[in-house]
């Protein structure tokens, strides 16, 4: 998919929400800036859950969000880099919920976490607002 | 002796009364969180016995191994409630709690909980009605190796929240086990007070009390390490 704003990317992952379902677990790809957030703000809008509260949880390590069709837990893992680290975020307990699990810099516990996942690849395109954006289930 | 027991290290979540023996026990195997469970669960089992807190001579919690939030939800409930009544707390290890369901059997008992990253949370004790021997400390490790450690034994009975996980990896391996007490998963905390009762003299002041983390193993680790590395590098 294409998107040629922030407003659009948010709009395509808000769409994306209406399909997922509870204990969903998806990887987020793409350099800082690419609009990791942003899809995560849309899939909140979708859930129902207002999508103004979600910001990114680079120094929280996870954020929380409820009151949407499903709760949402949003994970920043750029700091993160081992089993031990993962455990001591309370990481395995979200799996263990009815949560969607968000993972931005999921590429740091690829190693480590063997779970099925969806993985959401955001691009940069032809202009600088401009994103390719490819999901794959794996 | 009177004892309010918790368990919240695993999957599921326990509250117990012991009063010379159990006398209620309220045991939750959903996907609530515990810290939504536990406290309702504990104020529901007092009233309906109809005692408080302050009647109890001691609180009791497993201390873990197991995860990190439920270890620590329990150990809050029990520090917390200890510290407002002025007892004292008993310590005791989820593995050996959960392997306790299974002491009259006669083998070597399994406790394994699903530690994640294809590693258990583990201790053996060897079983023959109703005595228990430890074999070794609590430690987290993986399936395979576990495999490999207890694959000469007899009879091998698996039991706590891995038990399941590791059944299927045995199964592969070729390797005979049994899971005991399969229609439940997780410790019921009736174990956990008539463990705590039989160790009152452990007891320990709230602010002396502390949870078992376990790391998981250092091979593990390290092999971890590498994997990622590698990884990071396929990504440049």
């Amino acid at each position: 998919m294409i998107s040629n704003s922030v407003a659009e990317t948010e709009r395509i992952a808000s769409e994306y929400a209406s399909g997922l379902k509870a204990g969903d677990v998806i990887f987020f790809r793409g350099d800082l800036g690419a609009g990791k957030t942003a899809f995560v703000r849309g899939l909140a809008a979708g859930l129902g859950i207002a999508p103004e509260t979600v910001s990114s949880p680079t120094f929280t390590f996870v954020k929380e969000y409820s009151g949407g069709r499903l709760p949402l837990a949003h994970f920043d893992m750029y700091r993160v880099g081992s089993p031990d680290d993962l455990y001591s975020i309370g990481f395995f307990d979200y799996l263990d919920s009815d949560a969607i699990v968000a993972i931005e810099w999921s590429e740091n516990i690829e190693a480590f976490v063997a779970v099925p996942h969806m993985t959401v690849t955001i691009e940069r395109g032809e202009n600088d607002n401009q994103r390719t954006i490819t999901v794959e289930e794996v | 002796m009177r004892i309010l027991a918790f368990d919240s290290c695993g999957k599921t979540a326990s509250v117990a009364v012991y009063d010379g023996k159990v006398v209620g026990e309220v045991y939750i195997d959903t996907k609530q969180t515990h810290s939504a469970t536990l406290l309702p669960s504990a104020d529901w089992l007092l009233s309906t016995l109809g005692m408080k807190v302050a009647d109890m001579d001691y609180i009791a919690a497993t201390v873990g191994p197991g995860s990190f939030t439920g270890v620590r939800i329990g150990m809050s409930a029990a520090k917390g409630m200890a510290a407002g009544a002025g007892l004292k707390c008993i310590g005791v290890s989820s593995l050996y709690a959960a392997a306790y369901a299974a002491k009259d059997c006669k083998g070597l008992v399994c406790a394994v909980m699903d530690a994640r990253c294809g590693q258990v949370y583990n201790a053996n004790f060897k079983v023959d009605n109703g005595s228990m021997q430890r074999v070794c400390e609590d430690r987290a490790l993986a399936i395979d190796d576990l495999i490999d450690e207890v694959k000469g034994e007899k009879q091998v009975f698996l039991i706590g929240d891995g038990a399941a996980l590791c059944r299927d990896r045995f199964a592969e391996r070729g390797v005979g086990c049994a899971v005991a007490n399969a229609g439940r998963v997780g410790v019921g905390a009736g174990d956990v007070a008539l463990i705590a009762a039989e160790n009152a003299e452990s007891a320990v002041s709230p602010e002396a009390f502390a949870v078992n983390y376990i790391r998981l193993s250092q091979a593990e680790r390290e092999r971890n390490a590498k994997l990622q590395n590698k990884n990071t590098e396929e990504i440049k």
